[in-house]
């Protein structure tokens, strides 16, 4: 069975970023960036209404504007639309500035429908926009288990919905040369984008590149209607076309993370281990799409049941975000034990209390590892009180811990590595880089596996030319493609090894490459160097494929767990909450490029402090509108906002590669809510943590 | 108005205090323009090379506008309209109509509201949000892009902490970071945590990667000290 290679030079150490220097001289070209001779610059008419319908439509008056060269309508008269942001028509222009006038000019006449902005209206008796969902009733003891427990806690948490706000916004650059296509796309999934561009247009191949992407988050797997449209105008005009969304479009239309809120009925037996939960849960992903979450979440419950109804309103869509459901579950959840644990035992030490009630699964022994870790950086021992800081003056600190987990696993990946006779390697596969550092991944374990150092490997990614791989979601990406890249380069390794040993009479399997030279093992002497074993193969290069599949078992892992604690000062006077220390244990496997693994923790981090003290996307009721969809009022933590963050890899090399991505923002928000609880004596029910929020829980009154 | 605003700034005062109060006036008084004649837009934009001497027309545009920008030290004929921001001029329409492309599409656009600082760049020495000044205020100031940061080939210290302290995911805000922090080392080689984090507050980072962006104010504020900056 193929492993990694038992010591090893560089996986597992910190090694900056190959595209690097690019980034941070304005080098690197993102998608928003291609500029091609002739470039049009397209936009989309929206609907400025909550819900609507389309009476009529006139492009004539923006088709006859000078400078405007393509219109595209997306929506007919009668069609109904059902959010402000919803698509109407497109056009494309010399200028952006045209554009934007050429959108004014088009005249729509729309008949307003009554709307629905929020949950609650949704919820309310007689709308139609509530929908039951899933019904999950396990254990046939609930009631019993209430009766004879030794404590019982209800309670109401919930989640606002948030957006993505990836700073390159979705769209791309469409180039037909007759009946090909290119698209320079801001995308997570170059072959799936590809893939669906072909299909849509009835071609046999779109091709898709994205050498550069400004972040995902979950949002970016296709080429969407803004896509598909930049493609229509591109055609009608005959000339290349960039259609990039706005920052608004970006918030109303480009997906979000659902709502959800959850009243629930929970118990705990004389031990402390959970026996009995009972859930109503609800939120609203948009106008069609459901708004699940997983619940009950990391704790084993035998006797629960959980009914979830989804709310539809007039808003945007939800996408996958960053561990799609989880972090509600986890703010759910994790908020749910705490009380739970106080109102048990408000002595208990609610690190205790989550150890008695972990998964007898292979999580346990990691969950208990990252418990007793954190707990120890965090300074819990010395610092946690039991609830309500008594110490004078208005700021009160208090510390927090949550749990997450992720499955993830290594996701497809094919790859070919080829070995020239100069000793130049060649390394393509068909993921892609969100910012994630998988560009630097693929010639790291190439490097590794041949022997060699970074800067002598080729690596290409970011272009469905190269071999097929999925989609950079649900942190599949790294596992698959560096099992693919090792598996590639080994074989491309054994035919070398087979060509070189003649010259050094010897077996292929008695040779081996490492520090840069191809050798008889156990006498580096007897050997090549790189350059030298190359050069045996002239004018004929080896090409070796290789698919994930062919090592993925025991080279890569899913089923991951992370662990957060939060220390937060409290000023009960204002509401207002300071970040004091935050830490991640985070479950990695082997470690492939320790500074952007870090770095991926630290990120997940700083977005579950987002979630949890800042985020909110506002709809306004009257008119359905939304009121945020900028950065401004939107609010994202800034430089001042952020606290020492201190990162741990919870190092597991037999485990395999692990990907990253998305288990370190799980549990911030709700390890911060614990904290604020712990701090002030009170539950916070909702996130974000909003200083209103914070004096309403005060006064007795969340 | 007062006698003072009448007056055109002096460079070394274009502080966005400075800009705050920019009026027409001096502006028209101060700026050639062309002959403003109505242009189809994309025809032609830098046809006729008439870059009129110093008249003062009623008004300027709508229609587009031939300015002079000074861009990392080389000076750019571009012809936008008034409404044209810098960031959308250095992005869209430097290249334009010419045979040699000039990309600087570094300088990123995200917000375009002044809020998120990925479009920053230094106008006469003090950083801007380029989303939010006019491209036809840009003229006769010195602008410096992400793009002019680095020193000839050799990357500026703070490119290279960057890299080095990993202080960058995607990069799209990094453009921003860059040049934020090459402002804040000049005006100030040897700040401290809490001005890099107060100097670098106007800046916005989705991935998350702040901790990273401070580490490598700091280590590129200690090499330069060793090198005696």
């Amino acid at each position: 069975m193929p492993n990694w290679p038992s010591e090893r030079q560089l996986m597992g150490t910190k090694v900056p970023r190959v595209d690097g220097f690019k980034k941070v001289s304005g080098g690197a070209k993102y998608s928003y960036d291609i500029n091609l001779p002739g470039l049009l610059y397209a936009m989309i008419l929206r609907s400025p209404y909550a819900h609507c319908k389309i009476v009529s439509i006139d492009l004539g008056p923006a088709e006859s504007m000078p400078g405007v060269k393509a219109v595209h309508l997306i929506k007919k008269p009668g069609d109904e639309l059902h959010y402000a942001g919803d698509e109407i028509a497109a056009v494309a222009a010399m200028t952006e500035e045209v554009a934007e006038d050429a959108l004014r000019a088009i005249k729509v006449k729309y008949q307003v429908l009554p709307h629905v902005s929020s949950e609650d209206q949704a919820l309310k008796a007689g709308a139609p926009a509530a929908r039951a969902g899933s019904a999950d009733e396990r254990g046939e003891k609930i009631e019993d288990a209430i009766k004879e427990a030794a404590a019982v806690h209800e309670g109401t948490y919930g989640c606002e919905v948030i957006t993505h706000v990836c700073l390159e916004t979705h769209g791309l650059v469409a180039r037909w040369e007759g009946e090909e296509l290119t698209a320079w796309a801001s995308t997570q999934a170059v072959h799936g984008t590809g893939t669906a561009l072909a299909q849509h247009f009835k071609i046999p191949k779109a091709t898709c590149i994205t050498n550069f992407m400004g972040g995902g988050f979950g949002s970016k797997f296709g080429p969407d209607i803004q896509g598909i449209v930049a493609a229509e105008l591109a055609k009608k005009a005959g000339a290349p076309v960039k259609l990039l969304l706005n920052r608004a479009e970006e918030h109303n239309a480009a997906g979000n993370r659902p709502s959800a809120f959850a009243k629930v009925k929970a118990a705990v037996d004389k031990t402390g281990k959970l026996i009995a939960f009972d859930a109503e849960t609800w939120g609203t992903g948009g106008h069609s799409r459901g708004a699940g979450f997983p619940l009950p979440y990391v704790y084993p419950v035998d006797n629960r049941r959980r009914k979830h109804t989804d709310c539809f309103i007039n808003a945007g869509d939800n996408r996958a975000m960053r561990a799609p459901g989880h972090p509600q579950g986890s703010l759910v959840m994790d908020s749910l034990m705490d009380d739970l644990c106080h109102k048990f035992d408000p002595k208990l030490d609610p690190v205790e209390f989550r150890l008695r009630n972990l998964p007898s699964t292979v999580l346990r022994d990691i969950y208990t590892k990252e418990l007793l870790l954190g707990a120890a950086r965090i300074g819990w021992k010395e610092n946690w009180h039991p609830r309500g800081d008594n110490a004078p003056g208005p700021w009160k600190r208090g510390l927090g811990v949550a749990l997450g987990t992720w499955g993830g696993g290594p996701g497809d990946a094919q790859a070919t590595c080829t070995l020239h006779g100069d000793g130049r390697v060649e390394v393509k596969c068909g993921t892609q880089d969100l910012g994630t550092g998988t560009t630097t991944v693929v010639p790291l374990v190439a490097a590794e596996i041949l022997g060699l150092q970074i800067g002598d490997i080729a690596g290409s990614i970011g272009s469905s030319a190269f071999p097929p791989a999925g989609g950079s979601g649900g942190s599949t990406s790294c596992g698959g493609v560096s099992v693919a890249v090792a598996m590639a380069c080994t074989k491309a390794l054994a035919e070398l090894f087979a060509k070189v040993a003649p010259k050094l009479e010897c077996k292929p399997e008695d040779l081996q490459a490492e520090y840069g030279r191809v050798f008889v093992t156990g006498n580096l002497e007897r050997g090549f160097t790189w350059k030298q074993a190359c050069a045996v193969l002239g004018q004929q290069p080896i090409t070796a494929s290789a698919d994930k599949k062919e090592g993925e078992k025991g080279m890569a892992t899913s089923t991951v767990g992370g662990a957060q604690f939060a220390d937060v000062s409290v000023d009960v006077e204002t509401g207002r909450v300071r970040l004091n220390k935050i830490v991640a244990v985070a479950d990695c496997g082997l470690v492939v490029n320790r500074l952007t693994c870090e770095s991926q923790v630290l990120g997940g981090v700083i977005m579950g402090i987002n979630y949890g003290l800042y985020e909110q996307r506002r709809l306004d009721p009257p008119t359905g509108l939304p009121v945020n969809p900028d950065m401004e009022f939107y609010l994202l933590a800034g430089a001042g906002d952020i606290p020492e963050i201190d990162v741990v890899l919870l190092d597991y090399p037999e485990r395999g590669v692990i990907g990253i991505g998305e288990p370190p923002t799980i549990p911030t928000a709700a390890a911060i809510s614990n904290a604020v609880a712990n701090a002030i004596g009170v539950r916070v029910p909702v996130i974000p943590l909003t200083p209103r929020r914070v004096l309403e829980a005060l006064e007795g009154k969340a | 108005m007062s006698e003072e605003s009448k007056k055109p700034p002096a460079p070394s005062s274009a502080s966005p205090e400075a800009s705050g109060r920019f009026s027409r006036r001096w502006f028209l008084q101060g700026v050639a323009l062309s002959a403003g004649t109505a242009v189809l837009p994309g025809e032609g934009l830098l046809g006729g090379s008439a870059f009129a001497a110093p008249q003062a027309p009623a008004r300027i545009g709508p229609e587009p506008v031939q300015i002079a920008l000074s861009v990392n030290g080389k000076d750019y004929q571009v012809k936008v309209e008034p409404r044209v921001t810098l960031l959308n001029a250095l992005r869209n329409y430097l290249n334009l109509g010419t045979n040699t492309p000039i990309d600087l599409t570094g300088t990123k656009r995200v917000c375009d509201r002044g809020s998120c600082g990925s479009c920053t760049v230094i106008l006469d020495g003090k950083t801007v949000y380029s989303c939010s000044v006019l491209a036809v205020e840009c003229q006769g100031k010195k602008i410096t892009t992400v793009e002019g940061v680095a020193e000839g080939n050799q990357p500026h210290p703070i490119q290279q902490a960057f890299v080095e302290c990993d202080g960058l995911m995607c990069g799209f805000c990094t453009p921003g970071f860059i040049v934020s922090s090459k402002a804040l080392l000049d005006r100030n080689p040897h700040p401290t945590p809490t001005e890099i984090r107060r100097a670098l507050n106007g800046n916005i980072c989705r991935c998350g990667t702040y901790n990273r962006v401070f580490q490598a104010v700091e280590l590129a504020s200690i090499r330069m000290k060793v090198k005696g900056g």
